[in-house]
């Protein structure tokens, strides 16, 4: 397995900052490819900050990023750019071109793919996100969702190593964000790609083969989403808020009512609830 | 909001005058500007005129969206027409008003400038109905590319150019949201003496101005992550593909600029 992000040890301070607490501090992980990591964190916990450090629109104070082997650097910047695929928070501020496929073939144009290339890349993009039919709509015909997704192709049309999601779901409606879920999902089964999702939705977080929560600059807690999450005070004290499945299942053990301590997901919970009485 | 606007505004459709070449409709357009100037007698003026509806024709547009375009520059044809009318003084007279006298040759100059502005007006509606302006854009930038040479940043102006156009739509319902929000507040802006209205666009403006800045800098950051860093070793993916037709579509009007310097008197 190939190590596609590493920190080590970093820390980094907004120079602006009166109050000199640095918004991210001597934070370590690794991100191994063909994995999916959440990064949650309550506004604040310097978890967008990392994005910006692993992405080189910031260069850490101390420590050292590296990606894909190598340190990120203003030297290696544009090259690692273009194995990195990222998608940000509002739908319509990262939509730069004129229509969909124009916006899809961005990044492409940027990193000189002959048209050839470029279209045959576009239109499979396109087709994963199952945004194939919409080719020449124009941005204001979409929705949140739709966009989100058209951002997620113009991301994997470069087949980066490593996909990074700023919070992409935190603007979108329920359907928008079951659309781009799904979408995430399916792209996770189909394809190789690392990702990397930066949230505060713990539902999506689930979907991870590992949480990293955020505080305060510092990583507070690392490990499987169920061996997170079931720290379930911590969590709620952290400002986080557990998936409804997992409040559900704490009120009905408050209640006195013997359900397992783990539960997440609602399929989990309709699991636990029905065998309730003939596993007495 | 964005019904209303008739400029820039594309019209769908299959025409030749559609599939043309945007480069092409754009010279098209530009050298017509300059033969319309060829036209000095009825018969040249009435080939203009009939030359220019057969292009109407040609497009399939509604002879309404010609209209509509029209309108804006009704008042600025009339104009020219009544000025010319009263004062160039030329030919036999053809009505005593008393305070001034209407020459023959003061008519009829005045409806060939009115022709002149009619039909350079309808042909340039045809080019933004039948093209969409991303495609204007790039085929000004192709145009345009040449220019270079002298350190034009014409890749950067096109660039400009297609961003505008991409947030159009966006700030338009962005102002539309901020208008009901104010509104909500009890800002009025419809009613009321002129300099009060006019100090009520400033709430809308200010927030308007704001979540601009903020669009311009997320972009500025979307677009750097996904790699760009100017035109240097950029390819493209909008292909323009010159053809025979585009080059008969120019042919065809050289002819007609030919015909029109036979004619003329």
């Amino acid at each position: 397995m190939t190590t596609v992000v590493k920190l080590q040890d970093v820390s980094y301070t907004y120079p602006s900052d009166e109050v000199v607490k640095p918004a991210v501090s001597h934070v370590s992980y690794s991100v191994e490819q063909g994995e999916w990591i959440a990064i949650v964190g309550h506004n604040g916990s310097g978890k967008s900050t990392m994005a910006k450090l692993i992405n080189g629109l910031l260069f850490p104070s101390e420590g050292v990023v590296e990606l894909f082997g190598q340190p990120l650097n203003e030297d290696t910047l544009w090259e690692s750019r273009s194995q990195l695929g990222m998608v940000f928070q509002n739908p319509d501020n990262q939509f730069v071109g004129a229509t969909v496929q124009d916006d899809v073939a961005f990044a492409l144009e940027n990193n000189g793919i002959v048209y050839e290339d470029m279209v045959e890349r576009v239109h499979s993009a396109l087709q994963q996100v199952q945004m194939a039919d919409f080719l020449n709509q124009e941005p204001h015909h979409l929705s949140g969702g739709q966009k989100q997704r058209v951002a997620i192709a113009g991301a994997i049309a470069m087949r980066p190593k490593l996909l990074i999601l700023d919070e992409a779901t935190s603007m979108l409606d329920p359907q928008g964000r079951r659309e781009v879920i799904q979408t995430l999902q399916m792209l996770r089964e189909s394809s190789e790609v690392t990702v990397l999702s930066i949230t505060h939705d713990l539902e999506e977080a689930m979907l991870a083969d590992r949480v990293i929560v955020m505080n305060g600059g510092e990583k507070f807690l690392e490990g499987r989403p169920e061996e997170v999450f079931a720290n379930r005070e911590q969590i709620t004290k952290l400002g986080l808020d557990l998936p409804f499945a997992a409040n559900v299942a704490n009120l009905l053990r408050a209640r006195g009512v013997d359900v397992p301590a783990t539960i997440m997901s609602e399929k989990e919970l309709v699991e636990a609830l029905w065998t309730l009485h003939s596993d007495k | 909001m964005l019904e209303k606007m008739i400029f820039g505004r594309y019209i769908p459709g299959d025409s030749i005058v559609h599939r043309i070449d945007a480069r092409a409709k754009l010279i098209f357009v530009f050298l017509f500007i300059a033969i319309v100037f060829l036209a000095n007698s009825w018969i040249t003026y009435g080939l203009l005129i009939l030359f220019t509806l057969f292009i109407v024709r040609l497009s399939g547009i509604r002879f309404y969206f010609i209209v509509m375009g029209l309108k804006p520059v009704l008042f600025l044809l009339i104009f020219t027409f009544l000025l010319h009318t009263f004062f160039t003084k030329e030919g036999t007279v053809l009505l005593d008003l008393g305070f001034t006298e209407i020459y023959t040759g003061g008519v009829i100059q005045g409806v060939f400038i009115a022709i002149r502005f009619f039909v350079l007006v309808v042909m340039t509606t045809i080019l933004t109905l039948t093209t969409t302006p991303i495609s204007i854009t790039d085929a000004l930038e192709l145009l345009m590319n040449p220019l270079k040479k002298i350190k034009m940043p014409v890749h950067e102006l096109a660039l400009m150019m297609s961003i505008s156009l991409r947030f159009i739509p966006t700030l338009m319902d962005e102002t539309d949201k901020i208008m009901k929000a104010q509104m909500a507040r009890g800002s009025d802006m419809t009613t009321g003496p002129f300099k009060e209205r006019l100090k009520a666009v400033v709430p809308l403006l200010i927030p308007l101005f704001v979540s601009a800045f903020k669009r311009a800098e997320d972009l500025a950051t979307a677009m750097e992550v996904r790699g760009y860093k100017g035109g240097e070793g950029r390819t493209r993916f909008r292909q323009l593909d010159w053809k025979m037709r585009d080059t008969g579509a120019i042919i065809v009007l050289l002819g007609l600029a030919v015909a029109l310097v036979l004619l003329r008197s």
